[in-house]
């Protein structure tokens, strides 16, 4: 990428209109999110020379990008409604603090048309596309209908919200189960619930109504037919302010638990060189049709024949876009804040190259083994991985509060290798030396599924954890071989707590070894009365 | 101190004499053995049989999403979640002190109380009061973090009472029915 336009250069013969005009310096950006998609962006500006700002909800005020922002403004409570999702409070801050542009990460705002305005209209570069673009992008029925004039393939699908549970009765009927309802506002499988029969319709509308309401404020609804025995495959494109476009390969996302991605991988298994070109090109052509500019990804479903089918752009950098990263060596981050400041695209699709494998496992404060239920705490202890082909992001830092009110997303652990087999070694290496104490997280999930038969054969679709779960929770359920000294921790460590004097009113405590001398005797009268 | 240790399906009697200076004379199962911990906080070295182990070890205050949800409370003992070598253990600890009278094996009779795991909406009640259910079986749907969750019975029998209603808020450990 260069750090400047350059207009005499005409690739592709495209036409070009005075770029600096466009060019928009940007000396201070404001990074409307948290986490560790925070700190990611919060980076890519230091890298840049460009000062970052955070704003941060009063349960966030310890954390890792609070703490390495050039300022840090405070913007309401921890709910996200009066916080991460409050734009008046936002833009407020960014005024405050002087911005010139905003990054809204993933998540939040950050496919909010009405946020995007709102930013151009108060004068501030908004790092992500044009709020037309993603008006349309977000519209998942209004895009269906543009692609399939485009002849973009598409699923079968309602080509409007459904007003009622009549209209989806009527579509599944005539397409058949299963169907899938998709929140119309949404993404982030939010939303989402697979049909099965017409029976258990209007639960399902009435629970994905709820959802979609709860998520993005819209409870549109509309339906799809649902595939099984497909992959999840999208594709990440960069475009400019002077119409270039390049795609940058895809990535693999078909290991989800009920439409969430656990594990995304780069490239996919499924395509040969050819099929990469196709997808990309097809990829281009919906980012044309929408006059889409920045980042973003356009989303595929896989058939079993290897045929590709246009789900959704999604208007955002995604969680996933460090493996993207990995294997062509693009800062997607980076990327974005030059195509905001009005850079002409720097890498051309002839030279960009992937290179290796990179697979990602998120980490998230959920307990695997009882359902993948939320898990928040006190972040006790911590070690982070390190090493060869080795990239953690994550803000976690020890005695962190897991709080319900966020995302259960705590880090993401992704592992790069020249090839499929050694980013897999490297990511079990890697997972083992992960230590997360006092929350319960995922990492027992994700050990079982990298030593998985089918996952290691790349055998992926996205029915695929649905079935492996089962025989993934037994591996991760087993007692391990060391219930022993685990015993003997807790044992030690329980000793201790009786034995830690404690303090009196007075200042004066017992002395341990006399508390401990009274209890021995206590604990062998009660074990003879349990005996008796 | 004396211990009963359960990990999963074993069980351990653990004997903790201290030493002073992190030392430890420990007898587990009628074998004597001498133990050091080095390290301070939640992660630390436990030297055993002169091979150290990596352990982190931290109590679990029976919170919401803890282990302790779901048990009756006269018969609930510390919980540890500990990891060795980076893999997680559940230890459950019970103290002869706290355990009078009971049976040293926590049967699953007398009612069951469960408790929402965090704060949320009650989206939809599966079963009614009354009804019979099967340990595992879906009892009421919470709505937190944007995503519906069911909570399920604890074991088999019947639901003498349920709480809430649909569309009530809860705070995480409120009550939110029954099985017996």
């Amino acid at each position: 990428m260069k750090t400047r336009p350059r207009p005499t250069r005409k690739p592709n013969g495209a036409k070009r209109s005075a770029p600096r005009a466009r060019v928009r310096p940007i000396s201070r950006v404001l990074i409307a999110n948290r986490g560790e998609i925070a700190l990611r962006v919060l980076r890519a500006c230091r890298e840049m020379g460009i000062s970052p700002v955070v704003v941060y909800s009063e349960a966030d005020r310890d954390s890792l990008p609070v703490r390495l922002a050039d300022a840090a403004l405070c913007i309401g409570p921890a709910p996200v409604r009066s916080s991460y999702l409050d734009v008046d409070a936002i833009l407020r801050a960014a005024h405050e603090a002087r911005a010139d542009a905003v990054h809204p990460g993933y998540g939040f705002l950050s496919e909010n048309p009405g946020f995007a305005q709102a930013c151009e209209d108060a004068s501030l570069t908004f790092i992500g596309p044009p709020p037309g673009a993603m008006r349309l992008a977000g519209d998942k029925v209004e895009a269906r209908r543009l692609m399939e004039r485009r002849g973009v393939p598409v699923i079968p699908g309602l080509l409007e919200r459904a007003s009622d549970v009549a209209a989806i009765a009527a579509f599944g009927r005539t397409n058949g189960y299963p169907i899938i309802l998709k929140a119309a506002a949404g993404g982030g499988g939010k939303g989402m619930r697979v049909v099965r029969a017409e029976a258990d319709l209007e639960a399902a509308l009435r629970a994905a109504r709820s959802e979609a309401k709860a998520s993005f404020g819209d409870d549109g609804i509309y339906a799809e037919k649902f595939m099984d025995n497909v992959r999840h495959v999208e594709v990440q494109i960069l475009a400019d302010a002077y119409g270039h476009a390049v795609h940058l390969g895809e990535r693999e996302c078909s290991v989800q638990r009920r439409h969430q991605k656990l594990v995304e991988e780069a490239p996919s298994v499924a395509l040969r060189p050819a099929d990469r070109e196709r997808i990309g090109e097809m990829a281009l052509e919906v980012v044309r049709a929408c006059g889409y500019r920045n980042a973003g990804t356009i989303e595929f479903l896989l058939d079993a024949q290897g045929r590709p089918y246009f789900m959704e752009v999604n208007a955002r950098i995604q969680v996933e876009h460090p493996v993207t990263e990995m294997v062509t060596g693009v800062d997607l981050v980076r990327a974005q804040i030059e195509i905001a400041r009005g850079d002409e695209l720097g890498p051309r699709q002839d030279r960009l190259q992937s290179r290796g494998w990179a697979i990602e496992c998120r980490v998230l404060a959920e307990d695997s083994a009882n359902g993948f239920r939320p898990s928040p705490g006190r972040v006790a202890a911590l070690r982070l991985p390190a090493g060869p082909g080795i990239r953690v992001d994550t803000a976690l830092q020890p005695g962190d509060e897991i709080s319900l009110h966020y995302d259960a997303l705590i880090a993401k652990l992704i592992a790069w290798g020249p090839d499929r087999m050694q980013a897999i070694a490297r990511m079990r290496r890697a997972l083992d030396e992960f230590l997360i104490a006092g929350i319960r997280t995922t990492l027992p999930f994700d050990r079982a599924l990298m030593a998985d038969t089918d996952f290691v054969a790349g055998r992926l679709d996205i029915g695929f954890l649905d079935r492996a779960l089962p025989r993934l929770s037994a591996a991760f359920r087993e007692v391990g071989p060391e219930a022993e000294v685990a015993a003997i921790a807790a044992a030690v460590r329980a000793t201790e707590e009786v034995l830690r004097p404690v303090p009196q009113e007075n200042g004066v405590g017992l002395s341990p070894w006399v508390t401990a001398g009274r209890r021995a005797q206590m604990e062998t009268r009660a074990l003879r009365r349990t005996q008796a | 101190m004396r211990y009963v240790a359960r990990v999963g399906e074993r069980e351990f009697r653990i004997e903790v004499a201290p030493r002073g200076g992190g030392r430890f004379t420990i007898s587990l199962d009628g074998k004597t053995r001498e133990i050091e911990r080095r390290g301070d906080g939640v992660l630390h070295l436990l030297s055993i049989d002169g091979g150290a182990r990596e352990v982190t070890v931290v109590r679990d205050t029976g919170g919401p999403g803890g282990a302790g949800n779901g048990r009756p409370a006269a018969q609930r003992e510390a919980v540890y979640c500990v990891t060795v070598a980076g893999r997680p253990y559940d230890v459950r600890l019970l103290d002869p002190l706290r355990c009078q009278g009971a049976a040293a094996r926590p049967a699953v009779e007398g009612p069951i109380e469960v408790r929402a795991i965090m704060p949320g909406k009650i989206a939809a009640l599966l079963m009614g009061e009354g009804q019979a259910v099967r340990s595992g079986q879906g009892v009421i749907v919470v709505e937190a973090m944007k995503m519906e969750n069911e909570l399920a019975a604890p074991k088999d029998g019947r639901i003498t009472r349920i709480r809430v209603r649909p569309g009530d808020t809860v705070e995480a450990g409120a009550a939110l029915f029954t099985v017996e």
